[in-house]
């Protein structure tokens, strides 16, 4: 142990045993703190990272959807797919410039939106999986309503989970 | 460093650099641990204004499918949630489960009119006027947390 420094000096050669053993001790402590929070984020990485996206993305397409659905005064009941898996949502709008179409629908599995006939523009992030978006239509006497439902599949580390968002909304110029 | 005298790195400043690297680990973790609570409760949040706004969007769906068949024997006394049947929104007084242990409940009360016809805490009650009351909770620790909302149902199209 002495010879380990042997380039000091005076009287001080290397480190005495006493420190090695705190040394080596403190770093074991330290490490094992590490090495256990490593384990502990991995672990949680699903709980931190894939559901909240999972959640933000489904959660703002429901707000979207709503929102765009409230809008709208009537649905296109010749190219909207009801009650049927990966269905389509075909509806007119109109706003100060005239009519216009909205539809939403899924194309290898991801959540498409057009207007018109524009380029169709892409709402669900990539690593997110659309398995499954469901459109039921809710006629009454008076109005017209859309119930829908969004499924989204993502990758976890002990395999896929699906995670499920739903929403309603009433086309307010359906009214009569 | 003095190189004559002191080479390589005492007990006390590894001592001192280990208390750091442990004071800033524990940092980091509370740091993280804070910003889980922020997203989880966020999220929670979010998922609890969106349903208030469907429960909305559901009572407007039942008052124009017709007032009388959903509405007709309310109990004032009594708490509802609502529920998809799968063709259509239903009243219902058993629990219906959502995520995250999530419930929603509607709590029904009557709307009084004065001779004016405004609403108010007195007067002659409105047969055709609903109060409803909704809301939303959650479990979050030990705690619930709780989101509401109010909303009038008017029987518009005597239905």
């Amino acid at each position: 142990m002495t010879s380990m420094k042997t380039n000091s000096p005076k009287n001080k050669k290397g480190f005495t045993l006493i420190e090695l053993v705190i040394y080596v001790a403190g770093l074991l402590i330290l490490s094992s703190v590490l090495i256990l929070m490593i384990v502990q984020f991995y672990s949680l990485y699903k709980e931190i990272i894939v559901i909240p996206r999972s959640d933000r993305t489904g959660l703002t397409l429901v707000d979207r959807i709503t929102k765009e659905i409230r809008a709208g005064d009537q649905i296109d009941a010749i190219n909207s797919q009801f009650g049927t898996t990966n269905g389509v949502l075909d509806f007119d709008t109109t706003e100060t410039d005239g009519t216009h179409s909205k539809r939403f629908y899924v194309e290898d599995g991801k959540v498409k939106y057009q207007l018109d006939n524009e380029t169709p523009v892409t709402l669900t992030p990539s690593g997110l999986y659309v398995s499954n978006f469901y459109f039921i239509s809710t006629p009454t006497a008076v109005s017209q309503g859309v119930k829908f439902n969004l499924e989204l599949q993502f990758e976890t580390r002990n395999g896929t989970d699906t995670k499920s968002y739903t929403g309603f909304a009433i086309l307010r110029e359906s009214y009569e | 460093m003095n190189t004559s005298l002191k080479r390589g790195i005492s007990i006390v400043e590894i001592i001192v650099a280990a208390a750091i690297i442990g004071v800033s680990v524990v940092g980091i973790v509370a740091a993280i641990q804070v910003y889980l609570k922020v997203v989880y409760q966020n999220t929670r949040e979010t998922q609890a204004v969106l349903l208030l706004d469907e429960t909305a969007e559901a009572l407007q769906y039942m008052r124009d499918d017709s007032f009388t068949t959903h509405f007709g024997d309310i109990n004032f006394t009594d708490r509802y949630t609502i529920y998809w049947d799968g063709s259509g929104y239903e009243l219902s007084t058993s629990t219906v489960s959502l995520p995250y242990d999530m419930t929603r409940t509607v709590v029904f009360g009557e709307i009084k009119r004065d001779s004016q016809d405004q609403i108010s805490t007195s007067g002659t009650t409105d047969t055709g006027t609903l109060k409803a009351t909704v809301l939303i909770e959650w479990p979050y620790k030990e705690e619930i947390e709780e989101l509401t909302s109010e909303t009038l149902i008017h029987d518009l199209y005597e239905n």
